[in-house]
Formats: C-alpha cells, sequence, structure tokens
C-alpha cells in the first residue's frame, strides 16, 4: 500500500465525505506511516468507527470488522476448528489405520481451519485490509492482554498450526468508549486520537457534506442547537451521528426552517432517553431563545 | 512512560514532516507520545514550560525561573504531617463519644505500625465475603467447568482423539461477574474521629477486590486507586500523604461528586457498578449541586450505598443538611465505624 503523505490524509478523508480536523489527519497519518493501531477514544457517536471505513475506502482495501463485546474469546476473534467436519472425518478414518499423530495432522490442518476477524486481517494477501476492533471497553481485560502480541509483533500463535505471521500488516483501528479504563501495555501499542464532539463550523460542515440538498438556513439552526443541547446536563448526550439523522429526518420533512412544534415532535431523533427528554423540554423554551426558534403561529 | 521505542518513531516521523509551523510540531509530539485523553489535555502546557525552560537556559539570562517554584512546593509539600494529624490528633475533643463508640475509632495511644495488621486482615475477610455475596450473576465469559455448562468442542475433540467416538465431555460455564466498585471516601476534619478505620477500609476495598476505583474527597476530590495499590500499609500511607493534599479540611460533597460525575462519570458510573460513599454527610458546600450529583448517581448506578461512621450511635438521627439531602437517594444506608459494625454491613448487603 502506498502510504499517503500528511497533506494528502485530509483530501483523502473528505473524499469519503470524512470532515476531519489537522489532528485527526495527523494522527492517521502517523498511524500509517508508523504502521501502529490508532486508538480512537471519545463521546458516542463522534465518528469513531466512521474513521475506519473511510480509511478502507480510501485505501481502497477491505474493511475487517471484530465487534466487542463482554465474554468475546480467542474462538470468536481469532479462529476455531471446525469441529464438526473433524468428527465426521475422524469417523470416516476410524478404518484406516491412522495413528494418533496422523490423524492430528489431518483434523488440525487449514482444511479444518475457520478464520475469524483477526485471523483474516493477518493473513489476507495483497493490499492490506482494515481492520476495526470496535468498543474494546466492551471486552475484558484478558481480551485486551490476548491482544497484545497481535499488534506488536504482528503475529499470531495457534498450538496446533504454530506462529502464523502477517502478509501484509492491516491498518487497525480500535475504538473505546471508555466505559472502562484501557490497560498502559494496550495504550503504548496504539497512537492515541480523541474526538470530541464537534464545534459549530465542524458539525455544520458535515451535516452540508452528508445531506447536501438540505436548506443551508435549517443546517445552521440544527447545529446551533444541538450545540446548545450538549451544554445540559444529559445522560445520554447526543452525538454527530443524532445531528445527521435529525438533519436528514428534516430535510425528508421538506421543513426549511426550525420552529417549537417540530422540534418538539422529532425531539425523539436527539433524545434517546425519557429523562433527559424531560430535562429537555423543561429547558425549551431557553433553548429555543437561545437559537432564535419561533413558534409556527409567531 | 517513554521508551526507546518512542524516540526512535519520533524521529522517524520528524524526519519525514517538514515542519514550517511550532504547532505541527506540537501536534506530531502529542499525537506520538500521548496515551490518553489526560495525557493530551495536559500536553500543551508541559510542552510550552518546556521549550521556557530551554530558551530560559540557552540564552544565558536568566537563570531557572524561581517564579513558578513557590506554588509547586506549595502544591506538593508533603502533607504527612496533616495526614497524621488527621489520623490521631483530634482525640481530647472526641473522647467520650470515642469511648462509646467502641475501639474500632481512633485513640491517642494507637501506633500506626503495630496496630493495623490484624484488623486488616479482617477487614479483607470481610470484604472478600461481601464480594461474594454481590458476585451473584453470571457474565457472558465462558470459563472450563466441570459438569455444567456448554460442551466444549475444542476439549472433546482433543480428549477422543484417539478413540473418534464421544467418550469424555468437556463443558465450559458463564463465569460469574462481579459488579465494579466505585468508593468515595470523606477525609476531611468531621471524619477524623474514624480516619484509622476508614483508611483501613479503603486499602482493604483496594486491595482485596479486582475491579474497583477509589476517591477521597474534603474541600477537593483525589483519585487514590493507584496509591493504595500495595501490599505495604505504611507505604500506603506515606503515598497518600504525598499525593493528596486537604486532609482535615472542610467538606463540598456535591461539588467533589459532581467532579466525580464530569471527570470519570461516563466511564464509572453505569448499570454495573456499586457506589459506595463513606461519610457523615457534613457539608458545607452547594446542597442543590449534591441532590443533583445524588439523584444523577442513583440514576447511573446499580446500587447506592452509604456508610456514615456517626450512625453507629443508638440514638442517631440523619439531621446534618448533607445527609437530610443524600438520603432520599440512598439504596442501602450503614452505620460503620469499626470492625464489628462493619460486618453488619454484609447481612445487608
Amino acid at each position: 500500500m502506498k502510504k499517503p503523505t500528511l497533506s494528502k490524509i485530509s483530501d483523502l478523508l473528505l473524499k469519503q465525505g470524512y470532515i476531519s480536523d489537522e489532528t485527526i489527519a495527523m494522527s492517521v497519518y502517523l498511524s500509517t506511516t508508523l504502521e501502529k493501531p490508532l486508538l480512537v477514544e471519545g463521546p458516542a457517536g463522534v465518528g469513531k468507527t466512521e474513521i475506519a471505513k473511510v480509511l478502507a475506502g480510501a485505501f481502497q482495501t477491505d474493511l475487517i470488522r471484530l465487534q466487542c463485546y463482554e465474554g468475546l474469546d480467542a474462538s470468536h476473534s481469532l479462529y476455531e476448528w471446525n469441529y464438526q467436519k473433524q468428527l465426521l472425518h475422524l469417523k470416516m478414518a476410524e478404518t484406516e489405520n491412522q495413528t494418533l499423530a496422523e490423524k492430528e495432522k489431518t483434523i488440525f490442518s487449514d482444511e479444518f481451519l475457520l478464520k475469524r476477524p483477526l485471523l483474516q486481517a493477518i493473513t489476507r494477501k495483497g493490499q492490506p485490509p482494515v481492520l476495526l476492533i470496535d468498543e474494546i471497553d466492551r471486552a475484558d481485560e484478558e481480551f485486551e492482554s490476548f491482544l497484545l502480541e497481535i499488534l506488536s509483533d504482528w503475529q499470531i500463535s495457534i498450538p496446533e498450526l504454530g506462529t502464523i505471521y502477517a502478509e501484509e500488516i492491516p491498518q487497525v483501528v480500535i475504538t473505546s468508549n471508555r466505559t472502562r479504563e484501557l490497560s498502559d501495555a494496550l495504550r503504548r501499542r496504539c497512537l492515541y486520537l480523541w474526538i470530541d464532539y464537534p464545534d459549530v463550523e465542524k458539525e455544520l460542515a458535515i451535516i452540508m457534506s452528508k445531506n447536501p440538498e438540505i436548506n443551508q438556513q435549517l443546517a445552521r439552526q440544527i447545529t446551533d442547537f444541538m450545540q446548545e443541547v450538549r451544554k445540559l446536563r444529559l445522560d445520554k448526550i447526543p452525538g454527530t451521528a443524532e445531528t445527521l439523522d435529525w438533519a436528514r429526518a428534516l430535510a425528508a420533512l421538506h421543513i426549511d426552517h426550525l420552529n417549537k412544534e417540530v422540534v418538539s415532535q422529532t425531539l425523539g431523533l436527539v433524545i434517546k432517553d425519557w429523562q433527559d427528554t424531560r430535562h429537555l423540554q423543561d429547558s425549551l423554551s431557553e433553548l429555543f431563545q437561545k437559537v432564535g426558534v419561533t413558534s409556527k403561529l409567531d | 512512560m517513554i521508551g526507546s521505542k518512542e524516540e526512535l518513531e519520533m524521529f522517524t516521523v520528524l524526519g519525514k514532516i517538514p515542519f514550517r509551523e511550532v504547532e505541527t510540531f506540537q501536534r506530531t509530539l502529542s499525537q506520538l507520545l500521548c496515551r490518553s485523553r489526560a495525557h493530551q489535555l495536559a500536553f500543551p502546557e508541559l510542552f510550552e514550560e518546556f521549550w521556557q525552560e530551554l530558551f530560559i537556559s540557552f540564552n544565558a539570562k536568566v537563570k531557572l525561573s524561581k517564579n513558578k517554584s513557590p506554588d509547586n512546593t506549595v502544591k506538593r509539600a508533603p502533607s504527612l504531617a496533616a495526614l497524621k494529624n488527621w489520623l490521631y490528633n483530634h482525640q481530647t475533643s472526641h473522647t467520650e463519644e470515642a469511648a462509646f463508640l467502641g475501639r474500632g475509632v481512633n485513640s491517642a495511644n494507637q501506633d500506626l505500625s503495630h496496630y493495623h495488621a490484624q484488623q486488616i486482615d479482617e477487614l479483607v475477610r470481610i470484604v472478600n465475603q461481601m464480594a461474594r455475596n454481590w458476585a451473584a450473576k453470571r457474565g457472558r465469559r465462558k470459563i472450563p467447568s466441570k459438569s455444567r455448562g456448554q460442551v466444549d468442542l475444542r476439549q472433546v475433540i482433543r480428549k477422543n482423539l484417539s478413540t473418534g467416538e464421544l467418550i469424555n465431555i468437556s463443558f465450559r460455564d458463564n463465569k460469574i461477574q462481579k459488579p465494579r466498585l466505585v468508593l468515595v471516601c470523606d477525609v476531611s476534619k468531621s471524619m477524623e474521629l474514624f480516619s484509622n478505620f476508614t483508611v483501613q477500609l479503603l486499602y482493604a476495598f483496594q486491595n482485596s477486590y479486582r475491579s474497583i476505583e477509589t476517591f477521597v474527597f474534603g474541600p477537593e476530590l483525589y483519585r487514590v486507586t493507584e496509591l493504595l495499590k500495595h501490599q505495604s500499609f505504611k507505604h500506603v500511607l506515606n503515598q497518600l500523604s504525598d499525593q493528596v493534599p486537604g486532609w482535615s479540611g472542610g467538606t463540598r460533597i456535591g461539588h467533589c461528586l459532581n467532579e466525580l460525575i464530569q471527570d470519570y462519570g461516563g466511564r464509572l458510573l453505569h448499570g454495573k457498578v456499586i457506589f459506595l460513599m463513606i461519610s457523615d454527610g457534613w457539608d458545607t458546600g452547594d446542597i442543590e449541586l449534591l441532590e443533583q450529583s445524588m439523584k444523577y448517581i442513583k440514576r447511573r448506578v446499580k446500587k447506592l450505598i452509604w456508610l456514615n461512621p456517626q450512625a453507629g450511635k443508638p440514638d442517631f438521627q440523619p439531621q446534618v443538611q448533607g445527609m437530610v439531602t443524600a438520603l432520599p437517594y440512598i439504596d442501602i444506608f450503614h452505620g460503620v465505624h469499626d470492625v464489628e459494625s462493619f460486618k453488619n454491613l454484609r447481612s445487608k448487603v
């Protein structure tokens, strides 16, 4: 894979519809140059996962995704043997006079191996893929330790097959929502990127980029409103994903400016918690005043 | 920790990026060297400071500025005296109360070095029992099991390779999950009387429970998780005294809880967490903020337990404003001032 220069990174991301900033561009550049995983942290819905998707698009390669969850282990992330096939083979080989070593060699071979995302990423030939390890904070600490060997040496040890080395080093993006602290060992092996909620200008650019047909005044109002909502003390602060959903919905409803009625009716796209909804409804008048939203009847 | 690997990477990258502005240089270093959000937030100031000092030395005009040192001295001044004062030096006004509450509370003659070992062992034992009680739910992580759960095909194949028949069956079952703990302890003046016990309790929790975050607070909040992770209790005390100022000061519970929510809330406060607060509820801060914070924490965590050392008295009535404000949001309220009263908590949780 030809590595892009720093100045080209932003353009590449922009072509994929991702509005980045200098910090994001620098992190992506360093990650590709040093062949180090990029650990992306930040609140939910700010575009952490999206980075991996647009990188795959920008580098015209495959995206291999490993969604982490509690209880994730090697058999779901790395490899598993095809046990049914192995059992059938053993049954069929009963009549053959094979030694135990021969049987073992046969059933623990590539033919019986089911490759999971990590092994797929390591053994992929040709253009190295983008490996997305999503929401790693949901997995257990033990899984993190297990990842270390892969992320530092790009190799995987399978007891029955030996050590498998990466054909090409994949571009790795790891995301975390910070529901727990990640280990220092993992952090040391990664470049760190924090993505926060976008500022007004960036959020406006994102809306315009994803919804080119949207009315500019409406886009500005949505942005201003969202910026104010994020200042409230909410349980689940809406991210860029919610902004985009809302903008898309309002555009679909052919609305060209915000009014109190529309905001009240479509609030469910922005706020996903009933207590937050109640809290926001209490503060709506103040918010409308700040953003300059009037009633349809005014 | 920055090692030779990081240095090497730094030089590799610096050779590739044409720097015209200092911001680009700073951003590059920040992205290469920082490992967390906290690092990134602190980096610009450190960067500035480094170059400023280098510039000063280089020009040999002024020796290293002394202007900043007094501030640093104040912040980093060893507060062992303050901690010891908090631990021991308050008996005269409380002698009667201490005598009433029993042997767990502070007394003027207690010596830290030979007093704690047994009591800490006892506390650790109780904490372990409590942890077992709490760990009732099975998680999604599978571990080998003797007789229950799903069949572990990998092991089955391995064990029965020679015969081809499934004679020996192995199992995997879901691992029992312990909830995470967030422990927040008041170390203000009003808690002095119970200081010995509470410090030991913090130590016992931190050293017998795996998933735990510990904070102490007075006028400000301090995270002490790392400081408490040591086998020697004496070392822990030295660490606490070096790193945590504000022993025996005022209390701003609302402010400190709010700080905890802002800085750690997203990460630490969720449905798998038991929030354990040790305080007498004596608050000199914003009561409204305390109520908001309690409401928020109550909503987020699995269980909110408040341990009040004062509540051990038979005639105890929660009358201080902080306690009255917090009570509606508490799941379990219990008086804990010594090992015996702590044992009683076990049955409640």
